[in-house]
This record gives structure tokens, C-alpha cells and sequence, in this order.
């Protein structure tokens, strides 16, 4: 299919109380799932005027989570290290099964593999685990990161998983041996801000050809609050060299926490910034991007239907920062805290 | 021991004879008499005197040569001539400009005005013998556009007193010697005599002071127009309160209305606001100097002799008000009237001061006399002094015998010397005045903004003195300085007797000769470094360090 | 009434002594009998009460540190752990300062008055009397002007920061410029330490001993005021000097420097211990950029770590060496963060409640003081104000703010804020 990013178009916006990290779109494109600060798994039914529900499900924050290549099982992952395996459909969602401590430290981030038979997780403890989709079990432990590891992608070879940390490291496993193949280095997205490290590898997705590793993040902060340019590096998978360095067209301060692949040949970042959340479009080998789409609050983790049409965007943040800022804000004497939406956009 | 007594008697005999039309120094020893409270210590030896006089009036120890001259003189007036002689010379005005520069600026730097254009400024005006009111007007009227007077906004635009609450607080401190920090919140509750009124009274009179800039850059302290009262409240208050232009003491300057439009004296021009016709800053620098606004005179009077006295007759200098009484209250009314008298003639008051028994007594105690018993308001004894960055700087390459050197060697237009790249190695010794300058200014001078007026060495100081390498390299032998010459010389006498002349300018005595030949001897293998030790041990001294 | 500066008052008497007590690196006062002791002096060790003063400018997150909230709205991804202290749970980023909260202890009802960093950086500092049209000195200067010379012969207030270094003066406030900070600015010594080229310890102690002799001849017959207060100096100069390899970095060991995390601020701690066991009075150590508007979370894994790490060790080592129970240990910023996490995933000011932590010396080990409301967004019950938290330190410190005021030219003012006292449960 191709698209013209000028024609996104807004299509509707749910919203929650509490701030949103991470969105899914049932393959038949009913449900739309979210989760995030509540921990809880929150299922909007589309075309029952957006109907919400949600279900008790983690602890911490749950910043991300994957759909099974077939669209029946949704994995979801939090901050506190379990994972859990949940039915896509209606109902009261029973979780098939739970990973109590798949990491003992901050879980960031969980993937699926393109033959869905294994899901991959990362995490604070400089580890990357794989297991079994169908269970739950420990298949693998990759280690050689020697530092907390943000992001993760399969490769649709089937034996190959990329992992990048919070230096710019990215690691090339062999899912067979469980070796470091090869690392990559995408170290520009970290920078060492006086005493404390910054950035790292936030988000990378592969092209659909696998030609190509999209890794995302922001450079060269200038405090300790990821206050830095927009950046994509992409990596040529065959060298393992820097293709395209991409970033906004316009001034954009703050990271792109997610980026997807779109099959008419976009790539696709989300931002995230005080002034609000944008969406960017890039050709791929250009380092500009061509057309980006605004929103009133700030992106996290994006999903892109399996149709190509629709693309969702988790977002928190308050509306027109009334209530933000320093000190006691209070809305009609109470201390309110952020809400959070998804926007579901129209590709065409 | 015998011989001093017998001085002292017949001093103090003197002094208690004579009054009426008495010459001033006389009147000021007079006062010192009547309060010393025990014995007083004989006048300083000629070698005392002439050091101590030197680095008051012309801010170096004398040379080698001067001081041989000077004691060896037999002339009974042989004092006077030579203050009069160091008040005569170019020394003097440059001193000055020392002395009034870290009392006004308190080494805050700024970029308006360069030093050069504030040094040249200070400088024409002390060897001008401009009367103080007037250079104190200057300072306060000038905006920038008359270039004579130009560098005078120096004092009010460089170095953090752009806010008009720096400006009160120090036109009070440095003029009217009232440190009004309490004022500016309430009426201070420890000097009653200092009221919030009075701080922004003075604030009145500055408020409509401002910097602007022209097309090219080049900066102006204009005054807008004065619409109406200061208001201000105390913080234990509710009740507002209001005040025009006012000086303690004095009336209140009456805010003119002028109607809408003609408030202006000369249009709008060039990208300035009009000119208006009531410039409350043009009449705070003529109130303020005002011969008979006697806290400016007093304030005046205090620092001068401050200056000279290592003790100001109020102190501290910022606190002049009732409960805090002058040492000799009437002395500093005496010459307050005659500093007015003399139309505020600095060098006067400076050579009264200077021809005084008082100023020229000896820093040695009288007898066996328990030294903290000595006060130092009761001016028995000279009061020791620090030496000033400056006074230290010129008189270490003068004993060194590198200033002739110094002197001589221009200011490389590429120096970006700072004391910071020195001390962090990025930097060689400077080798001529004006980083040298710089170098001790940083080194051995307070911060920006805080007042020079005690001796507040540091560990910081003491180990420049004894590590740093600017004095390391002054110390060791080239182009016929002082180690140089010492290395041709073989006599350890005269070795000794030409080190305590050019280092405390003074002869030996045989303890002293018995102590260089030792060392020399000790170090004979390394004779000049040995040469350099001595020479630094006695630069590096209290004594050296010290003028007393 | 006579005014305390005329002639013999006993305010004037403490003015001079003041002037001589020109500490930090200007020289202190003795007074004229000379140096009380030795460098190291066990003696005067045992006596000493000292002070490590932890300043994490930009203000780091109660949340993410010692007030954790886990799975609660604001709580943020962070799990909480057990400490040594039943009940008692800190922020999963600081493992090892859990296993030592029986010797430390929280307070978590700060509440203070300033949400701007250039509103608060000082008056925190300062301890925030009424404002008195005076500025007040530093904790630093406070204390090392209260404690007066305890005869380490070293600078009383030394402060480690990053970035560039001098002598602080501004630190001293009223207190005049003597009682500012020896800023070792990246731990670097200060200039000057080392004797120049070709000056061999027999060399520099024969210049010595003829400048001595120089000093000998004149200060006989001489007031001593001025000249002794140099001659200070001098020995201060040259105490640092001997002990010039407590200045220098390189002599830090690996080890140590791993065990206190192998980061810039954990070399940091590890010289501020190396002063204080050398006797100096008032150590503060500095780290910058805890202001976390962005991606707070990440952040404060990079941060807290660091902080949980160097301090524990620092207390361990002053444990060991038996100075813990002499010397106070504070950790705080000029204010909290907010519960609210806004839309960058930052934490912005929050003066309304927060935590700091204290421990050694005369404070109370094992207690947490004060608590915030389950959701950590305001204090429950009763709160502190910083001008308590001086109180309890200078009690800590053997000084009674109560019967103990500065004297600033003859004004009195008090050292602490009149209206607020010491928190009684923090002193042990």
C-alpha cells in the first residue's frame, strides 16, 4: 500500500486518568489495548463507542507490550520484572501465564519473534532473556551488556535478536548459541552528562526488508533531563555501518521513545516533549524528515496496525500544562495527577 | 630604654604646653596624648619612618639608595622634605589611585570602563590635587557623556552595582560611612540611628539612574524621569511609607511636577529618553559633598586617616553614628572643620597627618608592657598594617630588583592573562606590570565586593609565597637584580647590609650580619640559590609583610 | 549604653578574637600561646565533632530515594525494599544504604517554603533565620566559626565540588570572609601545594629556619596581632604542604575508589573522608544536576546508585575508624521533587514534602521522623522547616542554639530560626 503522511489524519482519541506508556491494535482492529502507570490492562472495544474496561494485571509501570504474529495473544511486561500472556478478544481477559521475575530489576521492554514462538525481554540487570511464547519458559540468557538495555528487536532470519543498552550499544545475538555475534555501535544516542549517563538506545524496530536497523533516542543533551535532539540511527544491517543519521526537520527538543516501520517506506518516530508529542515521517536514507503530525500531549510507545491504515500512540502528559510546573498546583483543591490518552491515527 | 622615656616625657610636656593656633599635626598629637592611656613608644627610627611613609604616601618601600640617602642626612628637618617630596611625586597619584580604587570598587571589574580610562582618571585627578567633594561629585554625576568625566560611571556601572539597592547601600557605606544593609527591610534595631527612611531617601535619589546603551554600544548612566515619591514598608510594618530624595540629617528634596510633556529638559534623541529637567542624581552629588553635610566629611576624614593610622578614629569604617563614638571625638571634628577649611585638599590632610609624632611613633612597645593591654584606637604604638596587594607587589620587584625590568616590558596586546589558567599551570609567569598586577590582585586581594580593611592573610597567600614560581624567578639571578648583583659580591657584610636595605630597608646589625654569613657559609656550594633564600626569607617575613 | 565597639566592652574583646579567628585558609587563632596541636592529634580527634555535608543541588527525588511509594500513582517503576529496619523501605535504588539504615536516619516531613532553585539553594543552606537584612553564613561557615579551631592546624571548612574551585568566600556571609569555604574544585589540590623546582625538604627547612630568625628579631618588642595571624598562615601553609598527599587524587586507592562506586562524586566522598580523618571540621561535598524535569527516572537510576554507594561507604569507613560517633553525616537538597510525573516523564519542584538524610554524631541511629501521605503528595502530620534541621544539627554538635548568637558588629542574631527548635526524636 503507500501512503501520504500529509494526509494523517486524527481519527479519535481515548483517554484515561492516569498516563498511558503502550498501545496495541487487535488484528481485526476491534480492541485497542493500553496500559501504563495503573499497571492495569485497559481494553477499549472500538466500535462500541470506545467502550473501556480494564483488568487488574501488574505492578509498577507497564511500558510495554507485543502482539503475537497470529493476533490471539497479547504479551504484556512491567517495571517490576513479570510478564504475563493474555487472550486477545472479549471477555474478561485470564492471563495464560505469568513470568514472575523475568527480571529482577526495571523490565523495558518485551518483543516477539516474527514466527512467534519466542518473545525476548531486557532489562536494568544488563540482561536480555529469551522464552518460550507458548509457556513462559526460560529458553535463554544472552549476557555480555554492560549496561541497563532499553530496546529490542527480532530479525525475521529467525536466528538472529538485536538488543541496544543505554550506551549505544547494540549487540547482535545468535538465538541458536546464544553469542554475541557482532556489536553495533549506535553510541551517539548516549552522552555522558557531567556524573550521570544519558540517553542510550530508547527504541529500534527493523524495515520490513531487514535491510536496516532503525535505533532511537536523542543526542546531546544539555542537562540532566534528556534534553537533546530527536535522533534515528539507522544501521545497515549488512555492514553493520551507520547509514542516516535522522532527525526532525524542525526544533524539536527531547527523545523519540518508539518507532515503527511502515511498509510504504516510512519511518516512523514518536517525540516526546514539554511543548507536546510528535509524530515524524522520514525516507528511509534521508536524514530530514518530510512530514511530521503534532499532538497536545507527549508519545511513548507507538503501534502501527497490521493493515498499514491505522496507527496508534500512547501519550501522557497534561492537556495545555495548566496543572504542571513546580510547587503546590492544586485543581479545585485537590493534587491531581496527569492523564493519558491514545491517539489513533488514519494512514491514507 | 632610658633614652626613650626622656623622649617621651619631653613630648608629652610639649603637648600639654601648647594649644591655641598650633600647627595641625601638633593638635593631632595633642589629642593622641590626652588619651593614650599609659606610656606612648618613642618616634620611630629614621629607618622606621622612612619605610612607613613611603608605603603610605607612594604605596613602595624606598630604594636601596633612597634609604642610604635619607639616613645619612643630617638635616633636623630631613621628614617633612621628604613627605613633602613623596607628596610631590608621580608615585603619589598612582598610589592614590590604588588606594581609591580598592576602597570605591572593592575590586569588582567590569567592562564599561577599562582600567586604563578609570587609572588615568583617578590619577589626573590626584596629581591635579582635585579637592575630594569635587572628585566624589564626578563619581556620582557623571553619565558618560562628558568625556572628561566619563570614566567616573565606572563606580557606579562595573561590577554588580547595576541595582539600585547596591548603589544605596554603598554611596551610604562608602561616602557617609553607614552600612544601611539593616535599613533597607526596617530601621535597624541595633543602630537606632539608622532608619529605613534614610536608605531610600538615598534610594530616591537613584532611582531613575540607569544604563543604556547607544548604536554602538558604547554605555550611558541617563536618569529618567522622576514621577513621584519612593514608597517602601517595613517588613514589622503595614503602614506605607513615603519619601522624596533625602540625605540623613537633611531636607527633603521636593519631587517637582511638571505637567504631562514638559518634563523634559532636551528631547528624546538617538534612541535615548528625553533628558529631564530634575535629575535627582545631578543634586544627590551636589547634597551629598555639601561642606556642611559633615557625616560626608567625617566619613572622609576617618578613611584618610584610617589610611595612615592602620586605625580608623571611628571603626569600623561603615559604622560612624552616635553609640559607636570616635576614639577622639574631638580631634575628628577638629579635622573634619579643617579638611572643609582647606577646601578637601587630600594631600593636606594626608601631610598633617604624616607630620605628626603620632603617625611617627615607633612599632616598638614602650618597656616591658603587656602588648594586649596596647589598644590600638589609643595610637601609643604605631599599628602594624598589612601591606595591599599593591603595596606588596611594587615593593617585592622593587627589593628584587626586577622592577625596572618589569616596568619596561609592554603589555603583550594577546595577553588574556587571569589568575585562574596562572595557577592551573596554563600560563607563565608574567613578566610585565599590568599582569603582575593582576597576578597579586587575585593572589593576596580580597574578593569583588568585599571591603580591604583588615589584615586577612591566608594560607592560600602563604603558599604562593613560599611555592609560587613568579617569586621564585624574581629570585633568581638575571640582568643585575638584586641576586644577581649579591653573587658578585663577596663580602658577607655587605651582602648582609644591601639585603636588609632593599628587603626592610634598613641596616643589619651584627646578629643579623653574623646570621647571612652563616647561611652563606652552611651553602656554600650553592651559593646563589643561598643568596635567594635569604632573600626570600626576609621578603617573606612579618616584617616585610607588615608596614609597621 | 556603650556601644559593644567602644573601648574594652567584652563584644569588642570577641570582635578581635573573631578577627583573629580568621580560619579557613586565613589564619586562625590561637590566639598568642601559638598552635594548640599537632596535626592528628588523637586526643583532639576524640574530642573533635566534625561534619560531612552531602549537598545534591538541583534537588533529588524523595520518591526515588528515601520515601519510595511503590505502585501508587506517583510511585513511579521503582520497587521499594526492605532496610534493616522493620517496616522500614527505601527506594530499590539504594540497596546498600537499606543495609545501613541502622545507623542512619530519615527525615521525611521537610516542608519548606521555596519551589525555585534560586530561592532555595541558599536559604537552605543557610538555615533561613527570619530575614534579618543580613546574609547568613553557610552551614560550613556556621559551624566551623561555632566549633572555632579544634586544632587539626587544617582549613575548618573545605568544600569538594565539581567544576572550578577557590576560596569561597560568600559562604561566610556576615561572618566575614575568613569563615568561607577551600573549594577544591574537582578534587584538585589547592594551587601552590607542591615546593618548587630544586627546593629539597633540607632546602625549604633552612629557608624556614632563617625566615624564622628573621621573624624572631622583630617581633621582639612588638605587638603580635597582626604578625601572629601571618604566622599562621604559614603553619597552615605548611601543615597542607606535609600533608599534601591528603590533597592529591592519585593517592586515592583503586580499591577504595571502587568500593565508593568508581564515579566522580565517589572520589569525591572518598577525599572528604580522607580531610575529616585528617581533621578537618566541616567537609561538604557537591553534586550537581539532580534537576530531573526530564526523564526523572532514568536519571535517578544514574544518580541515586551513586549517591547509595558513596555514602555508605563513608559510613562504613567513619564506623571503622571510630569517628562516626563524632562526626554528623547529612544528605540533602534544597527541596523534593513533585509526586505529580508531568509530561516528559520528569519530576519538577516540590518544597511541600520532602526527605533528607542524617546520621552519626549525636542524632539518633535507626529512626525515621515524619511521614507523607500514602500517595507521598503532602506530609502527614507533623512537618520541619529547615530552620529545625539546624537546630538539630548544631544540638547534635554539643552547641545550644538557645544560649549561643552571633555577634555582627554588635547586632545579635541568632544561629538558628527563633521559631523553630531541634527535632527531638533525631538527637540521640
Amino acid at each position: 500500500m503507500k501512503i501520504e503522511p500529509k494526509a494523517t489524519k486524527l481519527e479519535r482519541v481515548v483517554r484515561y486518568e492516569r498516563q498511558m506508556h503502550c498501545c496495541r491494535l487487535s488484528p481485526d482492529g476491534a480492541y485497542l489495548y493500553g496500559a501504563g502507570f495503573d499497571g492495569r490492562l485497559h481494553r477499549w472495544t472500538l466500535n462500541q463507542k470506545d467502550r473501556h474496561e480494564s483488568f487488574a494485571a501488574h505492578q509498577g509501570w507497564v511500558e510495554t507490550m507485543v502482539l503475537h504474529p497470529d493476533g490471539s495473544q497479547l504479551f504484556t511486561a512491567d517495571s517490576w520484572g513479570q510478564v504475563s500472556c493474555w487472550p486477545v478478544g472479549p471477555g474478561i481477559p485470564k492471563r495464560r501465564w505469568t513470568i514472575q521475575d523475568a527480571h529482577l530489576t526495571w523490565l523495558r521492554r518485551v518483543t516477539v519473534s516474527p514466527r512467534g514462538d519466542r518473545i525476548a525481554t531486557c532489562g536494568n540487570d544488563h540482561k536480555v532473556r529469551v522464552f518460550s511464547s507458548g509457556e513462559g519458559k526460560l529458553i535463554r540468557e544472552l549476557t555480555g551488556h554492560e549496561h541497563a538495555v532499553l530496546s529490542l528487536a527480532f530479525h525475521a532470519d529467525g536466528k538472529s535478536l538485536t538488543s541496544g543498552d543505554l550506551f549505544g550499544n547494540v549487540r547482535h545475538w545468535d538465538l541458536s548459541t546464544g553469542k554475541c555475534l557482532r556489536s553495533l555501535d549506535a553510541s551517539r544516542l548516549y552522552k555522558k552528562f557531567h556524573q550521570y549517563d544519558q540517553g542510550g538506545v530508547r527504541c529500534m524496530t527493523f524495515d520490513t526488508a531487514f535491510r536496516c536497523l532503525y535505533c532511537g533516542g536523542f543526542e546531546g543533551t544539555n542537562a540532566n533531563q534528556a534534553q537533546g535532539t530527536p535522533t534515528v540511527i539507522a544501521l545497515d544491517w549488512a555492514s553493520g555501518k551507520i547509514q542516516t543519521i535522522m532527525t526532525p526537520r524542525n526544533a524539536f527538543t527531547g527523545p523519540i521513545l518508539d518507532v515503527v516501520y511502515h511498509p510504504a517506506g516510512y519511518l516512523i518516530g514518536a517525540g516526546s516533549s514539554e511543548a507536546g508529542g510528535v509524530l515524524w515521517f522520514w525516507k528511509p536514507g534521508q536524514a530530514k524528515n518530510q512530514h511530521e503530525v503534532r499532538y497536545e500531549n507527549s508519545f511513548r510507545g507507538l503501534d502501527l496496525h497490521r493493515n498499514g491504515a491505522r496507527l496508534a500512540a500512547a501519550a501522557f502528559g497534561d492537556r495545555g500544562g495548566q496543572r504542571g510546573g513546580n510547587g503546590r498546583r492544586l485543581t479545585n483543591g485537590e493534587y491531581v495527577g496527569f492523564e493519558g490518552s491514545i491517539a489513533l491515527y488514519t494512514l491514507a | 630604654m632610658t633614652n626613650r622615656l626622656v623622649i617621651l616625657c619631653v613630648w608629652a610636656v610639649t603637648a600639654s604646653v601648647v594649644s591655641g593656633q598650633q600647627p595641625v599635626h601638633q593638635r593631632i598629637d595633642k589629642a593622641t596624648a590626652e588619651r593614650n592611656g599609659g606610656a606612648m613608644a618613642s618616634l620611630a627610627s629614621d629607618a622606621e619612618f622612612l619605610r612607613r611613609v613611603y608605603l603610605d604616601l607612594t604605596g613602595i618601600i624606598p630604594a636601596a639608595a633612597e634609604t642610604r640617602k635619607f639616613l645619612a642626612d643630617s638635616d633636623p628637618n630631613k621628614r617633612a622634605k621628604t613627605i613633602d617630596l613623596l607628596l610631590a611625586s608621580k608615585d603619589f597619584s598612582r598610589r592614590m589611585r590604588e588606594v581609591v580604587s580598592v576602597m570605591l570598587l572593592e575590586r569588582r571589574a567590569g567592562t564599561v570602563i577599562s582600567d586604563q580610562e578609570w587609572n588615568k582618571f583617578v590619577e589626573g585627578a590626584f596629581a591635579a590635587d582635585m579637592p575630594w567633594d569635587q572628585f566624589v561629585r564626578e563619581l556620582i554625576s557623571a553619565d558618560g557623556s562628558d568625556a572628561r568625566t566619563r570614566p567616573a560611571i565606572r563606580f557606579f556601572v562595573d561590577g554588580g552595582r547595576s541595582s539600585h539597592d547596591q548603589m544605596t547601600q554603598d554611596v551610604a557605606r562608602l561616602f557617609l560611612g553607614m552600612n544601611l544593609q539593616c535599613a533597607q527591610c526596617h530601621n535597624d534595631r541595633n543602630i537606632r540611628e539608622y532608619e529605613q527612611a534614610h536608605y531610600f531617601g538615598i534610594y530616591a535619589y537613584l532611582r531613575q539612574s540607569k544604563l543604556q546603551t547607544d548604536k554602538s554600544q558604547r554605555a550611558f548612566l541617563i536618569e529618567t524621569v522622576a514621577k513621584d515619591k519612593m514608597e517602601f514598608q517595613s517588613v514589622f510594618s503595614k503602614n506605607k511609607q513615603f519619601t522624596g530624595p533625602r540625605l540623613p540629617d537633611r531636607g527633603e528634596v521636593a519631587v517637582p511636577a511638571f505637567k504631562k510633556g514638559d518634563e523634559c529638559a532636551a528631547p528624546a534623541k538617538d534612541g535615548f529618553p528625553g533628558v529631564p529637567k530634575f535629575r535627582p542624581r545631578q543634586l544627590l552629588a551636589r547634597d551629598l559633598t555639601a561642606a556642611d553635610n559633615r557625616r560626608f566629611v567625617r566619613n572622609a576624614v576617618n578613611r584618610f586617616w584610617f589610611l595612615m593610622m592602620g586605625r580608623g578614629l571611628v571603626h569600623p569604617l561603615d559604622l560612624l553614628h552616635v553609640k559607636n563614638p570616635a576614639s577622639h571625638p574631638d580631634l575628628l571634628e577638629f579635622l573634619v572643620d579643617d579638611f572643609v577649611a582647606h577646601k578637601f585638599d587630600v594631600k593636606y590632610l594626608l601631610r598633617q597627618i604624616a607630620l605628626s609624632q603620632s603617625y611617627q611613633r615607633s612599632s616598638i612597645l614602650p618597656g616591658d608592657i603587656d602588648p594586649a593591654a596596647v589598644k590600638p584606637e589609643s595610637y601609643r604604638v604605631a599599628n602594624a598594617k598589612g601591606l595591599s596587594s599593591e603595596q606588596l607587589a611594587w615593593s617585592l620587584m622593587r627589593a628584587t630588583g626586577n622592577l625596572e625590568r618589569i616596568a619596561a616590558t609592554p603589555l603583550s596586546k594577546k595577553s588574556k592573562f587571569t589568575y585562574k589558567d596562572y595557577v592551573n599551570g596554563r600560563l607563565p609567569a608574567p613578566d610585565n606590570l599590568s599582569d603582575v598586577m593582576k597576578l597579586f590582585a587575585a593572589a593576596f586581594g580580597n574578593s569583588a565586593g568585599s571591603p580591604e580593611v583588615d589584615f586577612t592573610p591566608s594560607a592560600s597567600q602563604s603558599l604562593f609565597l613560599l611555592n609560587d614560581k613568579l617569586l621564585r624567578n624574581w629570585l633568581t639571578p638575571r640582568d643585575g637584580n638584586l641576586v644577581d648583583r649579591l653573587t658578585k659580591e663577596s663580602n658577607s657584610d655587605r651582602i648582609a647590609e644591601e639585603l636588609y636595605l632593599v628587603s626592610l630597608s634598613r641596616l643589619p646589625d651584627d646578629e643579623e650580619k653574623a646570621l647571612v654569613r652563616g647561611s652563606l657559609e652552611r651553602h656554600k656550594s650553592r651559593r646563589s640559590q643561598a643568596l635567594g633564600d635569604l632573600a626570600w626569607a626576609l621578603l617573606t617575613s612579618a616584617e616585610f609583610r607588615l608596614n609597621h | 549604653m556603650k556601644h559593644p565597639h567602644s573601648c574594652n566592652s567584652s563584644e569588642h574583646a570577641l570582635t578581635r578574637r573573631q578577627m583573629l579567628q580568621s580560619l579557613g585558609v586565613i589564619a586562625g587563632a590561637t590566639g598568642v600561646a601559638g598552635l594548640a596541636e599537632p596535626i592528628f592529634a588523637q586526643q583532639a580527634r576524640r574530642r573533635q565533632k566534625q561534619v560531612l555535608f552531602v549537598w545534591l543541588d538541583g534537588a533529588m527525588s524523595q520518591l526515588e530515594s528515601w520515601d519510595p511509594k511503590p505502585g501508587t500513582q506517583f510511585g513511579g517503576p521503582f520497587k521499594s525494599i526492605q532496610t534493616r529496619l522493620p517496616g522500614v523501605r527505601l527506594s530499590e535504588l539504594m540497596p546498600r544504604m537499606a543495609e545501613r539504615m541502622n545507623r542512619f536516619a530519615i527525615v521525611r516531613s521537610m516542608h519548606t517554603r521555596f519551589e525555585d532553585h534560586s530561592q532555595a539553594v541558599d536559604p537552605i543552606q543557610r538555615g533561613d533565620p527570619k530575614n534579618r537584612g543580613v546574609p547568613y553564613p553557610f552551614l560550613g561557615s556556621a559551624v566551623s566559626k561555632l566549633l572555632g579551631d579544634q586544632g587539626s592546624g587544617l582549613p575548618p571548612y573545605i568544600h569538594i565540588k565539581p567544576g572550578s574551585g577557590g576560596f569561597f568566600y560568600q559562604d561566610a556571609g556576615f561572618l566575614g570572609a575568613e569563615y568561607g569555604a577551600l573549594t577544591l574544585g574537582d578534587g584538585n589540590p589547592p594551587a601552590n601545594l607542591a615546593a618548587p623546582e630544586g627546593v629539597t625538604a633540607e632546602i625549604d627547612r633552612a629557608r624556614s629556619e632563617l625566615r624564622e630568625a628573621v621573624n624572631q628579631r622583630f617581633l621582639r618588642h612588638r605587638t603580635r596581632l597582626l604578625s601572629n595571624t601571618y604566622e599562621h598562615t604559614f603553619r597552615i601553609a605548611r601543615q597542607m604542604m606535609n600533608h599534601r598527599s591528603l590533597f592529591d587524587p592519585a593517592r586515592l586507592g583503586r580499591k577504595d575508589l571502587d568500593r565508593y562506586g568508581g564515579t566522580e562524586f565517589g572520589r569525591h566522598m572518598l577525599q572528604a573522608r580522607r580531610l575529616l580523618e585528617a581533621g578537618v571540621t566541616f567537609v561538604k561535598v557537591t553534586m550537581y544536576h539532580w534537576d530531573t524535569h526530564g526523564d526523572n527516572f532514568n536519571c535517578h537510576l544514574s544518580g541515586v546508585p551513586q549517591v547509595d554507594q558513596a555514602l555508605s561507604a563513608v559510613l562504613d569507613d567513619l564506623t571503622d575508624r571510630g569517628m562516626y560517633e563524632h562526626t554528623v553525616v547529612v544528605v540533602l537538597s534544597e527541596f523534593g521533587r513533585t509526586p505529580k510525573i508531568n509530561g516528559r516523564i520528569g519530576r519538577d519542584h516540590w518544597p511541600e514534602c520532602w526527605s533528607l538524610g542524617i546520621g552519626g554524631g549525636g542524632i539518633r541511629p535507626g529512626v525515621v521522623i515524619g511521614a507523607t501521605s500514602a500517595k507521598g503528595t503532602f506530609n502527614a502530620g507533623a512537618e520541619y522547616d529547615i530552620g529545625h534541621v539546624f537546630h538539630t544539627i548544631f544540638r547534635a554538635l554539643g552547641i545550644n542554639p538557645d544560649k549561643t548568637e552571633y555577634d555582627n558588629n554588635g547586632q545579635p542574631l541568632p544561629i538558628a530560626h527563633e521559631d523553630c527548635s531541634a527535632i527531638r526524636g533525631l538527637l540521640a
